[in-house]
């Protein structure tokens, strides 16, 4: 079997460390659930690991390593129909509220709540448009740099972040439209 | 005025940031990477959770919403699905009926792509019989109501890999795999079968039996394709 290039992990880290917590953020926004988004960031670092001696320019290791995980995530979403488990556990969300209930747990289920409704959201995205609103409006970067973490021009970004925009209107009035027979009932 | 979605995503943006891994783990990650060099394919296994592998007789079921036709394997289980419902809820609520029923499942998935709605269930048993699923998909938002399906069973009788079986999952929800099925005009049910049987050549699968009778197609894949 053919072996990989001997992985640079300390480099990796080093690399890594300044920009980990907002890749995290990133793969989790993207992925179905946080678990799976951890699984996706941490088949992304193995990846980085493997390719980082491709990387010429370390300056540009934020892009590069969104890029990668970009591709993580369009490679798990072709194999993901076969691959994906439905958890038999309670969703991580659920079991997050149960445990800090004792805070606050009106507010944390009213949270728990609103995100379960944005990731369903965004899942009704295909996997490049989740990609670029969740970079757009979750990540807060600009359309150039989407651009280069896709690998698309700055008019296609555009047209994308415009189409998921579309969808996300589509679905959220879909999801509303019980609401004019409610006020029906009153009447 | 904002966008609709506005306040989920803040909500989704704090949700996020709960629980996630610190750098600290990665680190610690990395480092026993680092410690047990494996091969790449391996190592990205060994790194994530493990997948239960694939059984030779998987359940492999498609159902289009719009364009009503089911996909199901072997011997009789009833699943009423909501399309309605969103992926995830899907994926419970057949996992629930699959359980209650006694069924062995390490996984099922559901995804919607326009009209067509994938249902995949696994199980790592390779001696595990799957029962044939019955499924009643109910149509335009209205409960109780069935759509009229064209069912199509599809049994490998061949050990398929993943990747093998997410082809064949593509061949048999192409549109001209369906529209051979829904749109027969005054085609025999030989006909059918022969052009089934020629779409799945076409993307290798060489080896397959077809047969079709009114609403029903049989599928059975005897060896990988090549």
């Amino acid at each position: 079997m053919r072996r990989a290039a001997t992985p640079a992990w300390d480099e990796l880290l080093s690399l890594l460390t300044p920009i980990h917590d907002q890749a995290v953020l990133f793969a989790r926004r993207i992925a179905r659930s946080s678990a799976d988004g951890d699984d996706l960031f941490q088949e992304a670092v193995v990846r980085a690991g493997l390719k980082l001696s491709t990387l010429r320019d370390k300056e540009r290791f934020r892009a590069w390593f969104h890029q990668v995980i970009v591709s993580v995530h369009r490679s798990r979403a072709r194999r993901g129909f076969w691959r994906r488990l439905v958890s038999t556990d309670a969703p991580d969300a659920a079991r997050q509220v149960a445990a800090l209930a004792g805070e606050d747990g009106a507010a944390l289920a009213d949270e728990w709540a609103a995100a379960e409704s944005a990731a369903r959201a965004l899942s009704s995205l295909p996997p490049a448009q989740r990609e670029a609103i969740v970079l757009f409006e979750l990540q807060e970067r600009s359309v150039e740099e989407i651009a280069e973490i896709q690998r698309s021009s700055l008019s296609a970004v555009k047209s994308r972040l415009s189409r998921a925009r579309e969808r996300l209107r589509r679905h959220y009035a879909a999801s509303e439209r019980l609401i004019p027979i409610q006020e029906e009932c009153h009447e | 005025m904002s966008d609709p979605w506005a306040s989920d995503f803040r909500a989704l943006r704090e949700h996020t940031r709960r629980g996630a891994p610190s750098v600290e783990r990665t680190r610690e990650f990395v480092l026993a990477s680092a410690k047990t060099p494996e091969p790449e394919k391996e190592k990205n296994m060994s790194f994530i959770k493990r997948r239960p592998a694939l059984a030779i007789a998987i359940a492999l079921a498609l159902i289009a919403v719009l364009t009503p036709v089911a996909y199901a394997v072997v011997n009789k289980v009833f699943l009423s699905i909501d399309p309605d419902q969103s992926e995830e809820q899907i994926e419970q609520d057949v996992k629930r009926q699959l359980d209650e029923a006694g069924v062995a499942t390490t996984g099922v998935t559901a995804e919607k792509d326009g009209d067509k709605l994938r249902i995949g269930i696994q199980s790592d048993d390779p001696a595990a019989e799957l029962p044939e699923l019955d499924v009643n998909v109910r149509g335009g938002g209205k409960p109780g109501e069935t759509l009229g399906q064209n069912r199509v069973q599809i049994e490998a009788h061949c050990e398929l890999s993943p990747e093998q079986m997410e082809a064949l999952t593509q061949v048999v929800s192409s549109d001209e795999f369906l529209a051979a099925v829904v749109d027969r005009h005054d085609r025999t049910d030989a006909e059918v079968a022969a052009a089934l049987r020629e779409v799945l050549r076409r993307h290798g699968f060489d080896h397959t039996d077809v047969s079709v009778s009114g609403q029903g197609v049989a599928v059975t894949v005897n060896a990988p394709p090549t």
